[in-house]
């Protein structure tokens, strides 16, 4: 008998993404070329977890007889936005990122963690992968900050990790904007 | 192209000619490549591995073209067009080992590839 429903797009493979990608402080969506090394935030492995999840509110939830998930009664609280990693590298930019709130004095090579956040502590960065088909998927996180700390794992005869979570956040000069933003592009 | 074409092109496009393992003439000159062929589909990750076959004293042209198939392939991988998908090629582990050879003249560098066929079936 004939498998009618057993089947997948003919575009499937073009649109698969491949390997792990690559976190960048900056990046071009409509001029998408390979990044410069300095542009590179660090080496990472076991991949880059790209998160953007919503909250909801169920506001007919206590309203007697009234269905769960109605959908005219369905509020969006906001959405968390983030980017985890375990990054390889232990550069100062890479220490400071990670602690958020810090400051690094070039002369000493010192990285000191701050009791207050500053404004300048919060950049957007962008993860980037490759397609199939010669294309190239984006993540822009807005107003990134990290929020995991830091935290350096060694091990014997291994490299040393570092964990990264980074959160984007909204500002509140422009609190519609979602602080995170996505592109995908097919090949040229 | 079809997926046996493909993994011929792959090991063809390095100078030397490129024989498949069972199929290397009986009177074929080194240099030259002989490669396992194999084929799937998606979610299959294929185990490829070719020997690069030189015939001298040093092992220099032998380890140049190691570098150079590492080099196409590059640090994460080489994808190329097959009918109905991609062949996405990354390097094996070990990517590169020198073999011995009854004849020490005879320098042998075997290579591990892994390649999944990024297609239906």
């Amino acid at each position: 008998m004939a498998k009618k429903f057993t089947v997948i797009p003919q575009n499937t493979f073009n649109a698969l993404q491949l390997d792990a990608g690559v976190l960048l402080k900056q990046f071009d969506p409509s001029s998408p070329t390979a990044p410069a090394d300095a542009d590179i935030i660090t080496a990472t492995t076991g991949g880059i977890n790209v998160s953007c999840v919503p909250t909801y509110s169920d506001f007919g939830e206590d309203v007697d007889n009234c269905p769960n998930n109605t959908k005219e009664l369905k509020h969006l609280d906001g959405w968390d936005c983030t980017m985890s990693t375990t990054a390889l590298g232990t550069s100062a930019e890479l220490i400071k990122l990670s602690l958020g709130a810090a400051d690094i004095t070039v002369a000493s090579s010192k990285i000191t963690p701050r009791r207050d956040l500053e404004q300048t502590d919060f950049a957007d960065l962008w993860w980037v992968g490759d397609k199939a088909d010669g294309g190239m998927v984006a993540v822009k996180l807005i107003n990134a900050l990290s929020t995991g700390g830091f935290s350096l794992q060694t091990t014997k005869n291994g490299k040393g990790q570092i964990s990264l979570t980074i959160t984007g956040h909204v500002s509140i000069n422009a609190q519609d904007v979602v602080p995170m933003e996505f592109y995908s592009t097919d090949a040229a | 192209m079809d997926k046996w074409q493909a993994i011929n092109d792959f090991w063809s496009g390095f100078g030397i000619p490129a024989y498949e393992q069972a199929s290397v003439p009986t009177n074929a000159k080194m240099p030259y490549i002989s490669y396992n062929a194999q084929i799937g589909a998606l979610d299959e990750v294929l185990n490829l591995s070719a020997s690069i076959w030189f015939y001298g004293t040093t092992w220099e042209p032998a380890s140049k073209l190691a570098d150079q198939i590492a080099a196409a392939i590059g640090y994460g991988y080489k994808i190329t067009t097959v009918d109905g998908g991609y062949l996405w090629i990354h390097r094996g582990n070990p990517f590169a080992q020198r073999m011995s050879d009854e004849d020490p003249r005879v320098k042998r560098i075997y290579i591990n590839i892994q390649a999944e066929f990024l297609t239906a079936y």
